[in-house]
């Protein structure tokens, strides 16, 4: 990575100048190339696919015929170049148990996680950041005592303990709620409910302390010294420099979202990705496993990328950091 | 000094909490937690209606004491989640340390497997490894050292490098204190307050990690129980018997609670900033 410092060779200047955008690429397509072997090898570590999926009572001919039909019976490097190649198609094959494209099965259940996720999303942040705000002007005081409490059991309640709960609260004991599907607005209380928990609690805690690193700076008590309004220096200085702090963990943030999409969906028995993902894993539906784990590994190397290049360049201080 | 009366009462109790539950962990229960009586199947708790003295917290869909599950659950998931945070810990103390040592290219191989590592969430790591591999216990407790370690290597590779700036680093490394002596001799002891409330913060998330897993059905395999097992296979029986589901959800929100809450003091107490 140390390049000699007196060529003036253009490919190195745009390449020092650009360092940490050019790493964090590498760092994304050397990801991507991790999750690409990773899920290859799903298919291929977990014993014999043909024996699983036909079961113990298939002959040797419909074990053959299974292989030569997937492929199975080629060297492991051509059969890893000819998924790549259909990876790069966009052909992720077809699920065993429906027999249709991973691809189209997985647009179809697309929507409902979505639906759930984006309204969970919204409020976790926005309450999130809101609550942290309180907290940190109060810092030390009762209040922000009762909020870290109420942060820690938010934090170590687990999602599905919670989920199952309100299930039997709203859906058993008092029948006010459904506990499954996802067709009225009211199977949407629930779900949305057992995700924001966590997801408030964590961000209170990290947009707390996020606030009061900016509020310690010396420039915010010279701008209360100038008799600047503390709505403006909300506005302009504190949760500018904030939002900073959280974008930095909103990548991590997709991630914890689709980890509590996979939970919550199944409790709820919400028909998106993530309960199709531990069904089809239940199922030892592999091709549709692969298929499923890639696109969601995709997704989250993108948005990281994303937030990367969005820090870097609203960030001087992390562009010229290098690291 | 200013975070002394944060949490008075619940730190307390959190110990107290903590500590029974690890005997209850380590007690034999009174009945064997496998043993099925299907004359005795969902018998509710003793102090309800119908309740039968010999089974505190009820029996459940096979007759099985409630409570003995219970008991035998908190040993293996306090166990496993143990034995993960041990593992992610050593993990990735060893990388971190690589990672300050050698700097240069072993430091960007080790600095982006961090940033690969934090980027992927575990349930995705968890459904992907454990399709490759059976679903058996050695391989959950190391999939959950390895869901940790991250943390671990990012701390100490901070830390380190730091310290290798520090005054006592430098004198002893011109004394002629070798790498490995100046890591494990003194600089290892001097960060592990930060490295300890690390662990006591991220054993409360390895517990959750493997309860959901074992919830979904893809963790913990019969006979062996795990607390997040009970929870998923009680489910069905919400509606008629809610003792099932409802006490081992309990225990394992407790126990996160409690180390948590425990977590938060250490961290205070041994002023590391999180």
């Amino acid at each position: 990575m140390k390049l000699p410092v007196s060529t003036h060779d253009l490919a190195d200047r745009i390449f020092r100048s650009h360092r940490y955008f050019w790493i964090k690429l590498v760092r994304a397509a050397i990801t991507s190339f991790l999750i690409l072997v990773l899920s290859f090898f799903m298919i291929h570590s977990s014993g014999n696919p043909a024996q699983i999926f036909l079961g113990g009572e298939a002959t040797p001919e419909m074990v053959a015929a299974f292989n030569v039909r997937w492929g199975l019976d080629r060297p492991l490097q051509i059969q890893f170049l000819s998924y790549l190649q259909q990876v790069a198609k966009g052909d992720l094959g077809n699920s065993l148990l429906r027999g249709e494209p991973v691809i189209d099965i997985f647009f179809t259940h697309l929507p409902a996680t979505l639906s759930l996720m984006i309204p969970c999303a919204l409020i976790s942040i926005t309450l999130g950041i809101a609550l942290g705000f309180v907290a940190a002007m109060k810092k030390q005081t009762t209040i922000d005592h009762l909020m870290m409490i109420g942060s820690t059991i938010g934090y170590s309640l687990p999602n599905f303990f919670f989920g199952v709960l309100l299930i039997f609260i709203f859906s058993i004991v008092l029948g006010w709620l459904p506990s499954s599907g996802n067709e009225t607005l009211a199977h949407y209380i629930m779900p949305v409910l057992t995700i924001v928990t966590a997801d408030i609690a964590i961000f209170t805690r990290f947009s707390r302390s996020s606030f009061i690193d900016v509020y310690e700076h010396p420039y915010i008590n010279n701008f209360k010294a100038l008799g600047v309004s503390e709505r403006r220096i909300l506005l302009q200085e504190a949760l500018p420099n904030a939002s900073i702090a959280l974008l930095s963990i909103s990548g991590f943030y997709v991630g914890s979202l689709i980890s509590g999409a996979i939970v919550t969906e199944t409790i709820f028995s919400w028909p998106g990705i993530g309960s199709l993902l531990v069904s089809s894993m239940k199922a030892r539906d592999f091709p549709l496993v692969q298929g499923l784990t890639l696109i969601l590994g995709f997704s989250i190397v993108g948005v990281n990328l994303l937030v990367d290049i969005l820090h870097g360049i609203i960030d001087p201080r992390i562009r010229k950091g290098g690291k | 000094m200013r975070m002394k009366r944060r949490y008075p009462v619940s730190f307390a109790a959190s110990v107290v909490l903590l500590l029974l539950f690890v005997l209850l962990a380590l007690v034999p229960p009174p009945h064997d937690p496998n043993a099925q009586n299907l004359q005795k199947r969902f018998v509710p708790p003793s102090f309800m209606e119908g309740g039968e003295s010999a089974y505190l917290l009820g029996t459940d869909y096979l007759g099985r004491d409630v409570a003995s599950r219970i008991m035998r659950g908190m040993s293996i998931s306090f166990f496993i989640a143990l034995v993960g945070t041990v593992i992610g810990a050593i993990v990735g103390i060893t990388l971190g340390y690589l990672g300050a040592r050698y700097k240069g290219i072993v430091d960007e191989i080790i600095l982006m497997g961090i940033d690969i590592q934090a980027s992927l969430p575990f349930m995705l790591l968890a459904i992907a490894f454990l399709s490759m591999f059976d679903q058996s216990f050695w391989v959950i407790v190391i999939l959950l050292g390895f869901a940790g370690w991250e943390k671990y290597a990012r701390l100490t590779r901070a830390l380190t490098l730091s310290a290798y700036q520090d005054g006592y680093c430098v004198a002893i490394q011109s004394l002629g204190g070798r790498p490995k002596r100046v890591f494990f001799r003194h600089i290892l002891p001097n960060i592990s307050s930060a490295l300890i409330v690390n662990m006591t913060l991220n054993f409360p998330g390895t517990m959750i990690a493997e309860s959901s897993l074992s919830f979904l059905g893809l963790g913990i395999q019969p006979p062996l129980i795990s607390l997040g097992r009970l929870l998923g296979e009680g489910r069905v029986y919400l509606l008629t018997s809610w003792w099932i589901t409802v006490f081992p959800g309990v225990v394992i929100f407790l126990s996160t609670l409690a180390m948590s809450i425990i977590g938060d003091r250490v961290r205070d107490y041994l002023g590391v900033r999180s």
